[in-house]
């Protein structure tokens, strides 16, 4: 027989090449260098931390460095030229990172600033090995020399080996849920609390069952408990319900002393010092062989950071590399066998493979021993074509295999003997490109319509199959491919009539009518809900829920529609794969997301459906160099970019801003700087950012900053969202929340101010113009009164009789005193009427009538009247009320006795600024009826033209009226 | 004449606050090889800087012992050495009320030197010093950073921290608390010559 020599060859041929590549690793992520000492100004990394925000910091040999997809900024730290080596990283529950250095300072602050710790009781003087915050926020110190301190109540403590602390050496510290801090140190593991101010320290050593004595790493296990990483012994765990140290395999470690340990659940990667990383799967129940070397990381591996897109950050030799970690791994060779192109590929449950490419159809199997680890089954099908297209394992334990061209082969799970099927009515095709089945039915996909045969319809390896073609209701004969779904439901993709499906007993298709415009359908899947998902040629992905289609484009954050394979995987994501990479679709949420470059998958140049989910939901495809294995658990491919405001600053102003602040309304010029955290492909990030109460919708940009200028006050708050794609629907938005002050001239309180001034100074205008109108009113009225009741008191006719009796008497005496007399008397009147319309008079032309009227008088009371007149000359000048003195002396003549033997003395003279009428008070025994109009008319005619009032002094001998006088 | 007296209380407490000093005890863990030195005169002042008063007071008669190769130290003062209080009356409260000598007659810090020095070597060290701190009776652990000059055999030490006064149950009345320090300075300088065994 000559086709089963030439297998022997070729088994022959594998078996040399296993023995020439003994070491030949089976499998490696693909890591990427990040950082060389040129970026970090020549510091080797020492440690590696991520902060909240997304940003990775770098502690070195000579500062600390943040690192943000983009670029490494270096941190600068006030009081120091040069930096000491950074020796720990921690991060506490406000976000500010906390750096240890190897001169025992200690800093902290955040990408805008540091400061120095500077408790009262000083710092370490040796090296700070590593810092942490239990759960009450402690800061925890661990150092090479001085063992343990920690900050409480502003005060620091120390733990060192005179308090029970095995060794003063302490590498690292680990918080456990109790509360109680692990100290691993030269003598084993420490553990510390307090209670009160009373320090509580327990101690493990070998005799306790730890199985190395020099502790380097304690890491909390995400099952509960510790991994304990050792300088001899490897690691061991540290179970809580048993209390005691485990070791999870049985092989001796040979690995060298342990820095680092990764848990990623059900796997561990191991940091060494020699060795570079060591992976330690925890579930094969197998512990002989648990390990394995995760090749192309490193010999010297410092430490290990699993980020929040799930990537892994590696320290190896003081340089930083980066990988997509456990999630994502490249198998080019296995077992000595150079993969090349892979046509199909199928897992099996204990994670064993089969598969074809251009040198046959091969079993894998890791958990068998050195050669039995790959099996080859088939010999290649044919030169330069795709061979093996299509694999199915069916419930009797049987490979179905089937070829391009070259038909179908079923192979013995268990003996690996295979038979190719005959197929005596030609009812099926030679070429099978797709394989599926439900219980005993199979189905086949080929370019000659669809096939089914049972799997107990035949015997040996002659099967009756049935054939359904356009005749039978299938819209096509050229099948690409053909899933039997949970409900029993078979589906096919043609080429030219799009998705049908089989369904008790009867074919239907689906176009455009029913949503769904795709012709030519490639893939098909079924999710955990469910929803079938098809993938087309040309038009993108479908996710059919039992009565629609739902589209995903480029739109939806698809990069390519030309879809080779769709799978389902677990954590509810279909993988896409096409010729720029693979997407990543979310079956429930519909968000979009991808596998960047960064992570080694892209132009991997696929075969139709060459990619299988396994039973864990971990997906494997076949690329033109080998088999990429994607497992969701491990890597958080949907991640969205972290998006966080990095600096807000304002025009001109050194100053940072902070978030709810108020600015002035001439600092209205500002600019935001903002990132969205992907270190897949950081470069890829989209923005959108929009200023609430400024933008009416958001703003897409490249850019990482917007500026803003002119903006008029108000409130504000800048929002900004970032994507790996154009669906912003999953973003992770950041904001900044400010405001900027309306200037003082429209503030609120100025305009109030001003209003009241206004309002109260146009109420004291109209009050005062209504007072002088009153006032002028007033005035006018008291004049008019005044001057009728001058008037009235001048032509008083007791006056005239008075006077008339005098001239009577003298008219026959001296006829020419009568004629003066009388023309006196006239020239009295005369000045009454000329002055009464007139407000003042000088005093001299008063005194003028005082005269007439004192000679009126003194001719009938004789020298029973004396009026004397001191008046300062210089105020005659001065301006009186017309009839003012006149009134007075009338007056006091007429409330006195004027007789001979009381004779009546008025004196009329200057005072200061005052005219003084004075008279001794003598009063009459039937006094004249007085109206006080008189003094009254005079107080308010005063009132007029002078802001001095009228006194008067009444004494029981003396009557005087001071009036002011008025100067012109 | 009230007044006064509260003024002069509220001083009082203060200066409690502030003594704190050491008391020379036959030190602990000092091998028959050990080096000693020991110092009679040391010098301890407090000051409790409240925003109303400035109480100051220092004794001179503070006691210490330093085992070089130890590296073990303790001090001591005795409370009823503080002098230089702001009246007799102060002094009286700080005695009676405060720190109570009566009960509590002296007040110590002992412990040992946290870093790895070698006190026989002349030079300047600063160090800190980490040990129990006893005042009014109640044991409080510090860390107390110290500038140590060696010339000659002859060791000055010298430091000032700040002691609070609730870790000593040194408590203050509600009335006059806001005008008391609640932290009272302290200042120690002390020279040590060996012990002629």
């Amino acid at each position: 027989m000559k086709t089963a020599s030439r297998i022997k060859e070729i088994l022959l041929l594998f078996l040399l090449i296993l023995l020439l590549f003994p070491g030949a690793k089976a499998q490696f992520p693909l890591f990427t260098s990040i950082a060389g000492k040129d970026q970090l100004k020549n510091g080797s990394v020492t440690r590696v931390l991520q902060d909240s925000r997304g940003f990775i910091w770098l502690g070195t040999s000579g500062g600390l460095f943040v690192y943000d997809g983009f670029d490494f900024r270096e941190l600068s730290f006030s009081d120091s030229l040069k930096t000491p080596g950074v020796t720990a990283l921690a991060l506490d529950k406000s976000g500010q990172v906390w750096v240890g250095f190897s001169n025992g300072k200690i800093a902290h602050g955040h990408e805008n600033g540091f400061s120095f710790f500077a408790p009262e009781e000083g710092l370490p003087a040796v090296a700070v090995t590593s810092l942490m915050f239990d759960n009450d926020s402690t800061l925890w110190i661990s150092t090479y020399g001085e063992g343990v301190y920690y900050y409480r109540n502003n005060r620091l403590f120390n733990i060192n080996a005179d308090d029970g602390l095995g060794d003063n050496y302490v590498y690292t510290l680990s918080g456990n849920a109790d509360g109680t801090i692990w100290a691993g140190n030269d003598a084993g593991i420490s553990i510390c609390s307090h209670k009160g101010n009373r320090k509580v320290i327990r101690h493990f050593s070998t005799m306790d069952g730890l199985p190395d004595i020099i502790v380097q790493k304690i890491v909390p296990a995400v099952s509960g408990g510790f991994w304990i990483g050792m300088q001899e012994k490897g690691i061991c765990y540290y179970n809580p319900v048993s209390n005691a140290f485990e070791l999870p395999f049985s092989q001796n470690w040979d690995f060298g002393p342990v820095n680092d340990i990764l848990d990623f659940g059900d796997l561990l990667w191991i940091a060494t010092e020699g060795n570079g990383i060591v992976e330690l799967s925890l579930k094969k129940v197998d512990k002989e062989s648990g390990f394995s070397l995760v090749d192309g990381s490193g010999k010297r591996i410092e430490c290990l950071l699993h980020d929040l897109e799930g990537n892994v950050w590696i320290v190896s030799h003081g340089l930083l590399s980066w990988s997509s970690g456990p999630g994502i791994r490249h198998y080019k060779n296995i077992a000595g066998l150079n993969l090349g192109n892979i046509h199909a590929l199928h897992a099996e449950q204990d994670g064993s493979l089969y598969f074809g490419n251009d040198q046959g159809f091969f079993y894998f199997n890791s958990n068998e021993a050195g050669n039995r680890k790959l099996k080859q089954l088939l010999p290649p099908q044919s030169r330069g074509g795709p061979g093996i297209t299509s694999i199915y394992h069916d419930p009797a334990d049987n490979i179905w295999v089937g070829t391009f061209g070259n038909g179908l082969y079923r192979i013995d799970k268990q003996t690996g003997v295979s038979k190719k099927i005959n197929d005596p009515l030609g009812r099926l095709n030679n070429n099978i490109l797709g394989i599926s089945g439900k219980g005993e039915e199979i189905w086949f996909a080929t370019l000659g319509g669809a096939a089914r045969c049972s799997i107990r319809s035949g015997s040996d390896n002659l099967f009756d199959f049935d054939n359904f073609s356009t005749t039978e209701g299938l819209g096509n004969n050229f099948i690409y491919t053909v899933l039997a779904d949970k409900e029993g439901r078979i589906w096919f993709g043609t080429d030219g009539k799009g998705p049908a499906v089989y369904k008790e007993g009867r074919f239907a298709g689906f176009g455009a009518e029913q949503g769904m415009p795709a012709r030519v359908i490639y893939s098909i899947t079924e999710d955990s809900d469910d929803n079938i998902w098809l993938g087309s040629a040309n038009e993108g992905i479908f996710r059919y829920n039992g009565s629609e289609f739902t589209r995903f484009d480029l739109s939806s954050g698809l990069r390519n529609l030309k879809i080779t394979s769709l799978i389902s995987g677990n954590r509810n994501q279909v993988v896409v794969v096409h010729n720029d990479g693979v997407d990543l679709v979310n079956s429930r949420t519909g968000q979009v997301s991808y596998l960047g470059i960064e992570a080694g998958i892209s132009a991997i140049n696929a075969d139709l459906n060459a990619a299988v989910a396994d039973s864990s939901g971990s997906v494997w495809f076949g690329t033109h160099d080998g088999i990429i294995h994607y497992s969701p658990d491990y890597l958080n491919a949907m991640a969205m970019p972290v998006t966080s405001v990095r600096r807000v600053s304002v025009y001109l102003s050194e100053e940072e801003a902070s978030p709810g602040d108020v600015f002035a309304y001439n600092q209205n010029h500002l600019s935001f700087e903002y990132i969205g955290i992907w270190y897949n492909k950081p470069a890829k990030v989209t923005y959108r950012v929009r200023l609430d109460g400024h933008d009416p919708d958001w703003v897409s940009t490249g850019d990482r900053k917007a500026t803003y200028s002119n903006l008029p006050p108000g409130k504000y708050t800048f929002r900004v969202q970032s994507s790996v794609n154009d669906d912003f629907t999953y973003a992770m938005e950041a904001s900044f929340d400010f405001s900027i002050r309306s200037p003082f001239y429209s503030r609120w309180w100025f305009i109030l101010a001003v209003v009241i001034i206004l309002a109260a100074s146009a109420f004291l205008i109209i009050r005062s113009r209504l007072n002088r109108v009153r006032r002028e009113q007033q005035l006018l009225k008291e004049k008019a009164e005044s001057q009728f009741q001058l008037l009235r008191s001048q032509v008083n006719p007791h006056f005239l009789f008075n006077n008339f009796s005098t001239l009577m008497a003298i008219i026959e005496e001296d006829k020419d005193l009568a004629i003066e007399y009388v023309g006196k008397l006239s020239a009295f009147f005369r000045y009454i009427l000329e002055y009464r319309d007139k407000e003042l008079i000088p005093l001299s032309e008063e005194m003028e009538i005082v005269e007439n009227y004192i000679f009126l008088q003194k001719k009938r009371y004789g020298d029973n009247l004396a009026v004397h007149k001191e008046i300062n000359p210089a105020h005659l000048s001065s301006l009186i009320p017309p009839l003012t003195l006149q009134l007075l002396l009338e007056n006091a003549v007429k409330h006195n006795i004027v007789s001979s033997t009381r004779p009546l003395v008025i004196r009329v003279f200057s005072e200061f600024d005052f005219l003084v009428i004075e008279n001794a008070i003598q009063p009459r025994k039937t006094p004249e009826t007085s109206t006080g109009m008189g003094l009254q008319n005079i107080k308010s005619r005063y009132r007029i033209f002078t802001a001095k009032e009228i006194v008067i002094e009444q004494t029981d001998n003396y009557y005087k009226v001071f009036l002011p006088l008025i100067f012109p | 004449m009230i007044n006064t007296m509260k003024k002069s209380a509220y001083l009082f407490m203060f200066l409690t606050v502030l003594f704190h000093a050491l008391v020379t005890l036959a030190l602990a863990q000092t091998g028959p090889g050990n080096i000693l030195l020991s110092s009679a005169d040391g010098i301890i002042s407090i000051k409790s800087d409240a925003p109303l008063e400035l109480i100051e007071a220092s004794s001179n008669q503070m006691k210490g012992v330093i085992d070089i190769t130890g590296r073990s130290f303790s001090f001591s003062v005795n409370n009823r050495t503080f002098k230089g209080f702001n009246s007799k009356l102060q002094q009286e409260h700080f005695y009676e009320n405060y720190i109570e000598a009566g009960k509590y007659p002296q007040s110590t810090f002992k412990g040992k030197i946290i870093e790895q020095v070698d006190l026989s070597i002349d030079g300047n060290y600063q160090v800190r010093a980490k040990g129990l701190l006893n005042i009014h009776g109640i044991d409080q652990e510090r860390i107390i950073k110290a500038d140590i000059k060696v010339k000659g055999g002859l060791i000055t030490v010298t430091s000032s921290f700040t002691v609070p006064l609730t870790d000593h149950n040194i408590t203050i009345p509600k009335i006059v608390y806001q005008k008391i320090a609640e932290e009272v300075m302290v200042s120690v300088s002390a020279g040590f010559t060996k012990v002629n065994k």
